[in-house]
């Protein structure tokens, strides 16, 4: 029990490192509180809280639609073709935000930027997950009392409103986890905000990347942290997810729309057209000054560092289940802030000062830590939660701590576990916020990508997005590999122990 | 002889209270009782996955309380057998063994009388989670047994069984029983069970034993 102790603090100990860095900073640099700048700080949590409000309000209202669309799919559609559905729904909140970047872009002609922008963009790359929610919440809860309803004749409208109750206290959470999302987002508000839209990340953004003002920067990451926290502690609590109904049987809903399904086909039939008018347009671009961009070099760079976050972030998926049934773990990540890139910045530059001089080692560690504060929220919890039976089981049949650990957790873990790194690996990919703030000129082909999109060479930095893609797909395939290698020496030894 | 002294954990809102409680050397203990009356919560107490907040356990000259839940080397089939769903039957079987320092000559004598026993060798390479009832039962009474346990606890062991399977599978484990010769402490509230297995019976109601009759 005493070395469980030492395990958790020490595994611990990491995740409140932001905090210290925000206070050492907040303290160490001199007249912070003086020379504080209410009017800015006003107009960049206004702008935040602005977008974040209608953000969440038009992406629940979008998903609402598309969830009428998705009911009527549903039944007309095989088991095989429904489960792309439902990923595509996700999808779009999975990818980095420059994909939503980009598909907005393209397709909104001109792009209104500013407030209205982000709350475009936010809306659309959050809308399929709301489509999911509901779909979700009404299998759960609806979908038999829908049936009963049609046998008693009653309307949509009606159905609705008497239910409406039953998932009230779910749509509350579900708007607080979007609004939490939209507050935090940096890379849509950097790039679509403009300089009206200025949110208060990208205000941090600001103090770190182009005054160097690290103290006052922390000092507006410790009140966006704040405001988070205060998010968090009401939305997100681990626990077991509950079981959905097997729907698929179920040929006629009260909220199915024919309408809406046709409106969605058309914006996806839109969506491949103008992906496929973009791509032909920015290829012949790309052939033209493709010397010039040192592809090779950030290519390698981005695979380096994809293939880095995904093993470290893996390590430390599967390193966390030896605290079942320790749910200290659990009540700490939750209670974590979403991954804030600006706290983060600051802490890879703190850590750089004074201990690890190497800063793609510092870039690949954090975005591992990141991504596994997000992942841990994304099903890895009720995973942990699940085995704890098991993990009981085992130690009544006096399996000693390493066996628990490799046979029983490790071997059922590994395939979710790869799968979920595979994530942290894409979101490196993608990423250009994080690497903005560190380094000084473009190292992956994700930054590329950005700065081409900031000079409205939109069909370039498409092109530029496919080779990401092209990336992810050969990552895909490494860690599959890497996945049965694990499984295959791990069932050796279970054979062999 | 094993005897518990006292056993006292405060719930939320329950307790369990128990003291002197005798469970037999040889033969079947049956703790019987409604749904929540704490019978579940008792095994989880003395295989120590629980922390009791007063606790005795004299098992011979051994001070069960005093030892780790590894060391008790308790035989435990749960209510729902709890197989390792992604191990085969034999190396969920063959772990147990492992796990308690069977050398590997004997762990495979053993596993060769149980699987003749309980008819297991046709099934030995299947994965635990694409097994029946009745054979998921059998499994995981020999991963039970495998570690030459000093008791045996059986939470409810054909609760989840079909009518028709459970007359076969209580033969089948009494057959067992009676060839291990040690103590068996069975948890059941089915009265079918208790005639066809019970040496003594101890009835726990609201987290103590009201009733203690050795048959």
């Amino acid at each position: 029990m005493k070395t469980k102790s030492i395990f958790n603090f020490v595994f611990l100990v990491p995740f409140f490192l932001p905090l210290f860095f925000l206070f050492k900073y907040v303290f160490s640099g001199t007249g912070v509180i003086q020379s504080f700048d209410v009017a800015e700080f006003y107009w960049g949590f206004k702008n935040s809280l602005i977008q974040s409000v209608f953000s969440s309000l038009f992406s629940l209202l979008l998903g609402y639609f598309i969830f009428k669309g998705l009911v009527q799919l549903r039944p007309r559609v095989n088991s095989k073709i429904w489960t792309v559905v439902e990923f595509i729904n996700i999808l779009p909140s999975l990818l980095p935000g420059l994909f939503i970047l980009l598909i907005g872009f393209m397709t909104f002609e001109p792009f209104p930027m500013g407030t209205a922008g982000i709350i475009l963009l936010h809306t659309f790359s959050n809308a399929g997950l709301c489509g999911q929610f509901f779909l979700n919440r009404y299998d759960e809860k609806l979908i038999s009392l829908d049936q009963v309803s049609q046998v008693l004749g009653l309307s949509e409208g009606v159905f609705f409103r008497k239910t409406f109750s039953l998932i009230k206290q779910d749509l509350v959470q579900m708007y607080l986890f979007l609004f939490i999302l939209c507050f935090s987002s940096f890379a849509i508000p950097l790039v679509a905000g403009g300089g009206h839209g200025t949110t208060l990340e990208v205000l941090i953004y600001e103090k770190v990347r182009i005054e160097n003002n690290l103290a006052m920067a922390s000092l507006y990451s410790l009140i966006q942290f704040a405001i988070l926290c205060l998010g968090i502690w009401i939305f997100l609590r681990p626990g077991k997810s509950e079981k959905r109904r097997n729907s698929r049987a179920v040929a006629n809903s009260l909220f199915g729309s024919t309408f809406n399904l046709s409106i969605i086909l058309v914006g996806y039939a839109y969506l491949i057209y103008q992906i496929g008018k973009v791509t032909a347009d920015g290829w012949a671009q790309f052939l033209e000054v493709f010397p010039e961009l040192s592809l090779p070099l950030l290519g390698a760079k981005s695979i380096l560092y994809s293939i880095g976050v995904s093993l470290a972030t893996y390590i430390l998926l599967i390193l966390s289940s030896l605290f079942i049934p320790n749910r200290l773990l659990a009540k700490t990540l939750y209670m974590i802030q979403l991954p804030s890139m600006n706290i983060f910045a600051i802490m890879i530059l703190f850590l750089q000062i004074y201990w690890i001089k190497n800063v793609n080692i510092l870039f690949v560690l954090i975005y591992s830590y990141i991504s596994f504060v997000a992942l841990f929220k994304m099903g890895w919890s009720e995973r942990l939660i699940n085995l704890e039976l098991q993990n009981d089981l085992a130690e009544v049949l006096s399996m000693s701590l390493k066996r628990k650990f490799l046979f029983i957790n490790w071997l059922q873990l590994n395939q979710f576990g790869f799968y979920l790194s595979f994530f942290a690996g894409a979101w490196v990919l993608g990423d250009f916020v994080l690497s903005k703030l560190i380094f000084s000129q473009d190292v992956t082909l994700a930054m590329l990508s950005q700065t081409l999109l900031s000079s409205y060479r939109i069909d370039l930095s498409f092109i530029i997005f496919l080779l990401i893609i092209c990336v992810m797909f050969m990552l895909f395939i490494l860690l599959k590999g890497l996945e049965y290698v694990v499984d295959y020496l791990l069932r050796k030894a279970v054979r062999l122990v | 002889m094993s005897l518990i002294t006292y056993l006292e954990k405060q719930y939320d809102s329950f307790k369990i209270s128990i003291s002197n409680w005798n469970i037999l050397d040889q033969g079947v203990t049956v703790l019987k009782g409604p749904s929540g009356s704490g019978k579940t919560s008792v095994i989880r107490l003395l295989c120590g996955l629980e922390k009791a907040d007063r606790f005795e356990w004299q098992f011979g000259d051994i001070k069960m309380n005093q030892l780790k839940i590894s060391e008790r080397k308790i035989g435990w089939v749960p209510q729902h057998y709890e197989l390792f769903p992604h191990l085969s039957v034999i190396e969920n079987i063959f772990l147990a063994g492992k796990a308690r320092g069977i050398p590997g000559e004997k762990l495979e004598e053993r596993i060769k009388y149980y699987f003749d026993l309980l008819n297991l060798s046709p099934i030995k390479d299947r994965k635990a989670s694409v097994l029946s009832g009745g054979e998921q039962q059998r499994v995981s009474l020999v991963r039970a047994l495998i570690g030459e346990p000093r008791i045996l606890f059986l939470d409810e062991p054909f609760s989840a069984l079909d009518d028709d399977l459970k007359k076969d599978a209580r033969s089948l484990v009494r057959d067992v029983l009676n060839r291990e010769k040690i103590p068996v402490l069975l948890v059941t509230h089915d009265q079918q069970d208790i005639d066809f297995f019970a040496n003594k019976i101890s009835m726990i109601q609201n987290g103590q034993i009201v009733s203690d009759v050795v048959i």
